[in-house]
């Protein structure tokens, strides 16, 4: 009986009911103490599953690193890259937790090794939105006409220069902005808003299949 | 067109790119910079806070996208720390703590005593429940700073706890959507002005929230750095990179214009 109940789906969607109907009525109704206290303990509940997850994630990150390195099936080079994953993510762990982030060579590795990376990688997007913009800014039929003044506006508006050609650029490119941008962006917040309530909804039925379908 | 495609238009693109950042890094213009009204927002509010006032800065700032938040987050620091506001800190990203303490050599804390006038926290991960918990109670989510100094030793920390005891939460350098944690769980149940020096791929997503009132004021990334560089008048990284930003969307209008030149001579 208790293993059929353990088993089923009924138990995980009373648990939702009653954790999102006490969070739900105390975040708009402004609920009871009782209330506030519960909402408090789930939200500390959910920031302490999140801590644990993401160190549950490195875990499996290293595991699965290690396995692959000791695999048969990966060629010599793979086996190599994935030893050196391996290492490189216990080196700067133990380095993390002896000396502490503030350390001299935790914060050169990061300076010097981490921050150019990513800054790099993040940088070269600029090449690749040069050639983007020359195939794909076609004005091939009239919405597409419109895509590419609208993209254009905004454009010229984010290059000073123009403000100093004529001040007009800025002026057109803020009411893409702050106005048109601004309907289309509503549009999407209110429409995923209205996907989010559904499956809250369909979480609450117990008709999502996250519930062991 | 064609021979531009025989060449290979990669190469030549890619080395016009080049040459259009190159060039005004190297020899700066410093063209003037027209402030929108969105910095402008978010700066009165800072610079008309009453002395004192207790200030929550939710600290988001990841590596990867750090180039075009940098401007704007220095320079709101500098702001921040210019003015007698107590400020309390935290991260919502790992990358934080080590990019805070790049931009605090930029930044003049004066005579601003560490733990009386402002207190770093250290980060904790939890997304959107972290903000939902530190709006109830930091002591609950914080049991000591960044330096491991418990929360009861800090004199700033004695009178606060929960998001009431602020008069603003400013969201920096955020990518992941943090300003909307702030709102959801700051500005609508507790009524704290949210402000925020973010992205410019996260700055039109805030507009509606500004139009609403949600949002005080927003930067938009480099540019909105240089504006904001200039209403504070420090010049920094943002100005330096506008003339980049001026030439090399100059570029991307003439190469738009090359790809739509033989569109356009057919249809007329």
């Amino acid at each position: 009986m208790m293993a059929a109940i353990l088993k089923g789906k009924q138990l995980p969607i009373v648990i939702i009911w009653i954790a999102a109907l006490i969070i739900f009525c105390n975040y708009f109704f402004g609920g009871s103490a009782l209330g506030s206290a519960f909402r408090t303990l789930t939200v500390d509940w959910a920031v302490l599953i999140v801590n644990m997850a993401l160190i549950l994630g490195s875990v499996t990150l290293l595991q699965r690193s290690i396995t692959l390195a000791r695999s048969k099936n990966s060629t010599k080079v793979d086996r190599f890259m994935r030893a050196w994953t391996a290492f490189l993510v216990i080196f700067v762990l133990i380095l993390g937790v002896t000396l502490g982030i503030q350390s001299g060579p935790y914060s050169w590795m990061y300076n010097n090794i981490l921050l150019p990376s990513w800054q790099t990688v993040y940088s070269i997007i600029i090449f690749f939105m040069a050639t983007a913009a020359y195939r794909a800014y076609k004005a091939n039929n009239r919405y597409a006409a419109v895509l590419l003044a609208g993209g254009l506006l905004v454009l010229l508006r984010n290059a000073p220069v123009t403000a100093v050609v004529w001040g007009g650029f800025q002026t057109i490119g803020s009411w893409v902005l702050d106005v048109v941008n601004m309907s289309g962006t509503r549009a999407i917040m209110i429409g995923a808003t209205i996907g989010a309530i559904s499956l809250l909804v369909k979480i609450l039925l117990g008709r999502e299949r996250i519930l062991g379908e | 067109m064609s021979t531009l495609r025989n060449i290979g238009y990669r190469k030549i693109i890619y080395l016009l790119v080049l040459l259009a950042a190159a060039i005004p890094t190297l020899y700066t213009i410093g063209l003037p910079v027209t402030v929108s009204q969105q910095s402008r927002d978010l700066y009165s509010f800072i610079e008309n806070l009453p002395a004192g006032s207790n200030v929550a800065i939710q600290f988001a700032a990841y590596a990867g996208m750090y180039p075009d938040a940098q401007p704007a987050t220095r320079a709101g620091l500098i702001h921040l720390f210019r003015r007698p506001l107590n400020i309390v800190l935290w991260h919502t990203s790992a990358d934080g703590p080590m990019l805070l303490t790049g931009e605090m050599r930029y930044v003049n804390v004066g005579s601003r005593v560490y733990g009386k006038d402002y207190v770093f926290l250290p980060y904790v991960a939890g997304s959107e429940a972290t903000t939902s918990a530190t709006a109830t109670s930091l002591r609950g989510v914080f049991k000591s700073d960044f330096y491991g100094t418990p929360i009861d030793q800090i004199s700033l920390m004695k009178n606060i706890d929960k998001a009431e005891d602020f008069k603003a939460i400013i969201v920096m350098a955020a990518a992941g959507g943090e300003e909307e944690w702030a709102i959801r769980q700051w500005y609508i149940p507790h009524h704290v002005p949210v402000g925020a020096f973010t992205i410019s791929i996260t700055y039109p997503m805030l507009i509606p929230y500004w139009k609403a009132g949600s949002v005080i004021g927003m930067t938009n990334g480099v540019l909105g750095g240089a504006e904001y560089e200039t209403l504070i008048g420090a010049r920094g990284p943002g100005l330096r990179r506008t003339d980049v930003m001026s030439t090399v969307s100059l570029l991307y209008v003439g190469l738009i214009g090359v790809a739509n030149f033989e569109i356009i001579r057919r249809k007329i």
